[in-house]
């Protein structure tokens, strides 16, 4: 085999299966999130190489058909038509071996390569379930190879077992249905479809397959008449059955299953999806998580905080005296400092919704939601782009492509903004720990609630000016309770991390070095920085706030990060650490303005990103004025109020 | 009976799946198939949804899909 020969494997499976774990650990850290050509749900790719082989690899969303219209089921069937992969990684769950497998012999019937990897053996052997590989392979003709998400060892054999498979010869799957559908089959067939066609076309009621003349339709529609006057049951059903009549006969003589839930997990559920206690259990999780990230947060913070002092004032005692050195000491260590030490709080939220998702806690949380989702237009899968708005609203917006009602989508990505996105987090750690320090991990929860809250609110609204299309049904299934591995939470968090970083390293960097030179010029008389902030000072005046903040919203509008950087170089006279920011910051603002602006933060605008996000999955600028002018009246009447009811009880 | 009208602690199996095509379509990609076992496993703070415990797997359903569910009860 020569040098340059590249392969695409494309990873197939049901939600929930172990999959993305697989290919993290196929692709290691050189994965890339990305979008493919000319699809609306994101899939990833990645590359490994292997004895001189270059493995593209892509992960496709997690599914349970390929005959349903869902938005991502269409991406994976659109996929697997039209740029067929070289082999297909087929990664099925032990645990639910039967349903997993009616998706593998769709996969199968289709003709397309597959090899299958079998996960989750550990957790179904630990509840005395066993499956017997072998005789699984040889039931399907297609080899069969146990996978663990959680360690390496298989990965090197996992490789050869693909390597051997490339270019193998592939047979259709043959499973007989029942005689009627059998017929339906044989008459498209007759004209001009596959067999595989023919099938997928009657499992999905006449959708899935693009019939290509007049004739076909005329016979597709007379065989969906003839066998919905003979049946009941949909087409759907019956073809199902006749997936899981084979599944049953292969796992007869390959498999023991195991009892239902184990006990432990029987126990979480018993405690977390309690009528009465799982409000108050999900709010208690909720609050635990703000007050982690704060007083965790804070040691390592204060390391940070040290390190770029100490830089900064080596930098200041080795470079002569010049506009430079200010430069370099105010402006950039000064403004990228003060937003760098904020790392660990972020690190450590993303930390903690990591584990809320891949515990299965997500799935929980979003049955306990749904009714109170319902009340505003919405349902519980619109939950999770909310709450990964408090990570990042660019990509929570995005996942709300999987929301296929039109109106709920709508809402959805409108209330984003308010989940307040770990952007804004440092200015939140900041401020409260400068007036609240007693209870900042509170104050923090306060916010978020508040941004909760208030994204509800619009929500309730919005679906009451909107007009919905239809319904959408929320049917979702409840994972397995799992313990995150190790690796993957790293590897997210580390993704998290370095995006953060990147940022500090270009947008935050920039914006600190112009809020100093505005700060710096010109050298007699008012800074240009103060006479703009002194220009547009009054309107923020009703709530305390001098022209520093006002500034430093100001910039917060090209990413919220920089509100932080902007305070740390406005305030930064001679101060090189946290401490003298603070001091500086408690002198200038009363503490019910410190509440103002952090409630403002919270609420105003997005940052740029977000709006160009807005912009283009809403289709038009309309949106995403209503966001900015929505946002900015909020945000002040929200600060409004909270400085005038603080300002009495403070 | 329908699956909303299945109380806790009750067993039943399930006899036809109606409703519209969009939602049997869905249901049966789940597996949610005629003749599985199910029961209530977990019931929200306003009663709806709840969450059936069907087969092997526990599926969160609304009552407006839940109701298209004929189930038998078992003694």
């Amino acid at each position: 085999m020569s040098d340059n020969q590249s392969y695409t494997i494309a990873l197939i499976g049901n939600p929930n299966c172990g999959k993305t774990s697989l290919f993290n650990q196929l692709t290691g850290a050189r994965q890339r999130t990305g979008n493919m050509a000319g699809v609306t749900v994101t899939s990833r790719e990645g590359h490994k190489e292997w004895r001189g082989i270059d493995f593209h690899f892509i992960d496709l969303p997690g599914i349970y058909s390929l005959a349903n219209s869902r938005v991502e089921e269409m991406v994976a069937r659109d996929y697997l038509i039209n740029t067929p992969p070289d082999l297909i990684l087929n990664v099925v769950d032990a645990n639910n071996l039967a349903r997993n497998l009616a998706l593998t012999t769709q996969v199968l019937e289709q003709g397309l390569p597959v090899v299958i990897a079998l996960n989750m053996l550990d957790e179904l052997e630990k509840q005395g379930g066993s499956v017997d590989l072998i005789e699984l392979g040889l039931g399907l003709a297609k080899p069969v190879m146990a996978s663990d998400g959680r360690s390496n060892g298989h990965i090197p054999e996992l490789m050869d077992l693909l390597l051997d498979n490339i270019d193998q010869p592939s047979e259709p799957l043959a499973i007989t249905y029942e005689p009627h559908v059998e017929e339906a089959i044989c008459s498209l067939e007759a004209v001009g479809l596959s067999r595989w066609q023919a099938i997928r076309w009657l499992e999905s009621g006449g959708e899935s397959v693009e019939l290509v003349n007049d004739e076909q339709r005329k016979v597709g529609q007379q065989a969906l008449d003839l066998l919905s006057s003979r049946h009941d049951e949909s087409l759907a059903e019956m073809i199902a059955e006749g997936r899981y009549g084979y599944i049953h006969g292969l796992l007869h003589k390959s498999s023991s299953e195991h009892k239902d839930q184990s006990p432990a997990d029987h126990w979480l559920d018993r405690l977390t999806l309690n009528r009465w206690l799982g409000m108050p259990i999900f709010v208690f999780l909720l609050w635990v998580m703000f007050e982690a990230t704060f007083t965790l947060g804070s040691y390592p913070a204060d390391w940070i905080d040290a390190g770029v002092s100490w830089i900064g004032q080596q930098v200041g005692a080795f470079m002569p005296p010049s506009l430079l050195k200010n430069l370099i000491v105010e402006g950039l260590i000064a403004g990228v400092g003060g937003v760098l030490v904020f790392l660990p709080n972020v690190v450590l939220l993303f930390f903690f919704i990591a584990l809320l998702e891949q515990s299965g806690y997500m799935a929980r949380a979003a049955f306990l939601t749904d009714n109170l989702m319902s009340k505003v237009g919405l349902h519980g899968k619109a939950f999770v782009p909310l709450v990964m708005g408090f990570g990042c609203n660019v990509p929570a917006i995005m996942s709300a492509r999987t929301i296929e009602e039109p109106r709920a989508r709508l809402i959805t990505i409108l209330i984003n903004p308010f989940m307040s996105c770990s952007a804004r987090l440092p200015v939140y750690v900041l401020l409260a720990g400068i007036f609240f320090a007693d209870h900042a991990g509170t104050v923090l929860f306060g916010l978020y609630m508040l941004g909760i809250l208030v994204a509800f609110t619009i929500a309730a609204l919005l679906a009451r000016t909107i007009t919905s299309h239809h319904d959408e049904t929320f049917i979702m299934e409840l994972p397995p309770w799992r313990l995150p591995s190790g690796r993957s939470m790293l590897l997210h968090v580390w993704d998290k991390a370095s995006d953060f970083l990147r940022k500090i390293g270009g947008v935050i960097l920039v914006g600190s070095i112009l809020i100093w030179l505005l700060q710096s010029f010109p050298m007699e008389g008012m800074s240009w920085l103060e006479q703009l902030g002194r220009f547009v000072a009054p309107l923020f005046a009703p709530m305390g706030f001098g022209w520093q903040e006002t500034v430093a919203l100001l910039s917060g509008f090209i990413a919220k990060e920089v509100i932080a950087a902007s305070l740390v170089v406005v305030y930064q006279t001679d101060m090189n650490d946290m401490a003298g920011l603070q001091a500086a910051l408690g002198a200038a603002l009363a503490p019910a303005s410190g509440l103002a602006l952090m409630v403002f933060t919270l609420l105003y605008m997005p940052c740029l990103a977000t709006i160009a996000t807005i912009r283009r999955e809403t289709g038009s600028w309309r949106w995403a004025g209503v966001s900015i002018l929505m946002g900015l009246v909020l945000a002040w009447t929200g600060a409004w109020l909270v400085y005038t009811l603080a300002t009495l009880w403070l | 009976m329908t699956l909303i009208e299945l109380k806790s602690r009750q067993q039943a199996r399930i006899k036809t799946i109606a409703g519209p095509e969009a939602l049997r379509q869905r249901l049966v990609a789940l597996g949610v198939l005629k003749g599985l076992k199910v029961s209530v496993a977990a019931t929200s703070l306003l009663g709806n949804p709840r969450v059936y415990a069907i087969g092997k797997q526990q599926i969160c359903l609304r009552s407006k899909e839940a109701s298209h569910i004929e189930v038998e009860l078992q003694l």
